[in-house]
């Protein structure tokens, strides 16, 4: 389209003032022909006719010839310290170098590019916090789960897993070595239920919370549990053996597992959120943990239920339990060789 | 003197400046400062009794609102695809980036550099990952501007790959 004269020199004659143009004409070999332009601004000092533009002009070395009849490389960072566009076109048979301040250009790009950088990288290191804390990869897998915004119903098993004895044990204990012993058997104990395919939902002290059955799986939520239980029990006896061998104390664990139905949803303020399990069978699970014996699984008739044909091992008893109105059931399993 | 121009791509924040910075500057910064558009610097060397002048070209970092435009690599003689070994999805990038640089300028030698070995620790990259890329053929080097560790050795290993072509 073409344009009144006077407004193609206006916008021209503007454009070139405020981005201060300066100008190469090269030819076919890229060597310069003539130049002119405000060179001074971009502190490049006026060069000799017939050297190649590379030898003045660093971005420019392997860029010629060019493709086509144009390129357009924005926003060059000169040595000088100022930013260009630098636009190369061919015209009767020659080939001329524009360049364009594009410093406030850049300056607006790269404080909108920080700012959105750094947001994705404290979303990154989040994320990398919360697979810390409910194992690794598992954000990842809860951002897929589609959690209703108000909060939905699903039946889950919660187990709770104790270090028994470790108040007292942190009495007149260095806190070198309180630290040490609960990373060892919070270790011993999580691994487990990342492993079950379990999340661990919270850490309270020297006890752990998990929930089973949120994440895919073929078989159910209390057999994963009860197995991950299982593994605890086995891991956590296991480092009581090494530990003992080595003259380092050592503690027994107890775990508690209820199944039902738990209300899910995510809970907080504007500030901070946090996926959350409530119901009554987190309470039950908290409640049998508080009564399983060292070294021992406590689990409600639910999930003994759902265990059906591996219910092995387990042994009844009635419990009064603090919170309930009537005596509950529940069944207590240890591994064989405390039989 | 031979001159040979390098290209380093990869995501954002996975550390090309700071590899430049250290290895033509022996310079290093924790503060995290994106690029925009791209900056060049020179680096004289001499690999194997051959001088040559690196040309440096330290291009922004590919996110998800902007793509790495190919005139930037154009006249490309090698690559450092770089990869911070903390943030698993910058391999899909890095991968990314050298599909589109074959596109480009053909199958010039690059170099795939895990970054920021310094927090191993915090690596999301397995082993079995660098392991899978050797084996396809890749040339991989683990580097931390930080401490400055394997830097030198990543140029150098592209640099001497360029000089065989």
């Amino acid at each position: 389209m073409d344009y009144p004269a006077p407004i193609t020199r206006y916008l021209l004659n503007r454009n070139a003032r405020n981005r201060h143009l300066a100008y190469f004409h090269l030819d076919a070999h890229g060597h310069i022909l003539t130049f002119g332009g405000t060179l001074d601004h971009y502190r490049i000092p006026k060069p000799q006719k017939g050297i190649p533009i590379s030898d003045l002009l660093l971005f420019t070395e392997g860029m010629l010839p060019i493709d086509g009849s144009q390129m357009l490389l924005e926003c060059v960072a000169l040595p000088g310290g100022l930013t260009v566009d630098a636009h190369f076109f061919n015209a009767d048979s020659y080939l001329w170098l524009l360049l364009l301040d594009a410093g406030e250009k850049a300056e607006n790009q790269r404080l909108l590019q920080q700012k959105a950088n750094e947001l994705v990288l404290l979303r990154d290191a989040h994320a990398r916090i919360l697979d810390q804390h409910l194992g690794k990869g598992m954000t990842e897998r809860l951002l897929r789960i589609d959690f209703q915004k108000g909060g939905e119903r699903r039946v889950l098993s919660a187990l709770f897993a104790d270090i028994r004895g470790f108040t007292t044990f942190c009495e007149h204990r260095p806190p070198a070595q309180v630290v040490d012993m609960l990373n060892a058997y919070l270790s011993a104990m999580i691994q487990p239920v990342l492993g079950g395919g379990g999340i661990v939902d919270k850490i309270i002290g020297d006890a752990v919370m998990a929930v089973f059955g949120l994440l895919p799986s073929n078989l159910s939520a209390a057999g994963l549990a009860v197995d991950a239980a299982r593994e605890i029990l086995k891991s956590t006896g296991g480092l009581a053996v090494r530990r003992r061998k080595a003259g380092q104390p050592s503690l027994s664990v107890g775990v508690g597992i209820a199944t039902g139905p738990v209300v899910l949803g995510v809970l907080g303020s504007r500030d901070r959120r946090t996926l959350s399990v409530t119901g009554h069978s987190v309470n039950l699970a908290a409640r049998l943990e508080s009564r399983a014996s060292p070294g021992e699984i406590l689990v409600d008739a639910a999930t003994f239920d759902a265990l059906k044909r591996d219910q092995t091992g387990f042994t009844a008893r009635i419990l009064d339990l603090k919170g309930l109105d009537s005596p509950t059931t529940a069944y207590g399993w240890r591994p064989h060789h405390e039989h | 003197m031979i001159k040979k121009k390098i290209c380093m791509l990869g995501a954002f924040a996975v550390g090309k400046t700071s590899l430049v910075q250290r290895y033509v500057h022996s310079l290093f910064s924790d503060k995290y400062h994106t690029t925009v558009g791209v900056k060049i610097d020179k680096k004289p060397v001499n690999i194997n009794g051959t001088p040559v002048d690196l040309i440096l070209w330290d291009i922004y970092g590919e996110d998800e609102f902007q793509a790495v435009r190919s005139s930037y690599l154009r006249g490309a003689s090698g690559c450092l695809l770089v990869v911070d070994g903390t943030r698993r999805y910058t391999l899909d990038t890095a991968h990314d980036l050298l599909k589109r640089t074959q596109e480009t300028v053909g199958n010039i030698p690059v170099v795939f550099v895990f970054n920021k070995f310094d927090l191993m620790d915090s690596w999301e990259i397995e082993p079995i990952q660098l392991d899978a890329l050797e084996k396809q053929g890749m040339v991989i080097v683990r580097t931390s501007a930080k401490e400055a560790s394997g830097v030198e050795k990543a140029f150098t290993t592209l640099v001497e790959m360029m000089l065989e072509e």
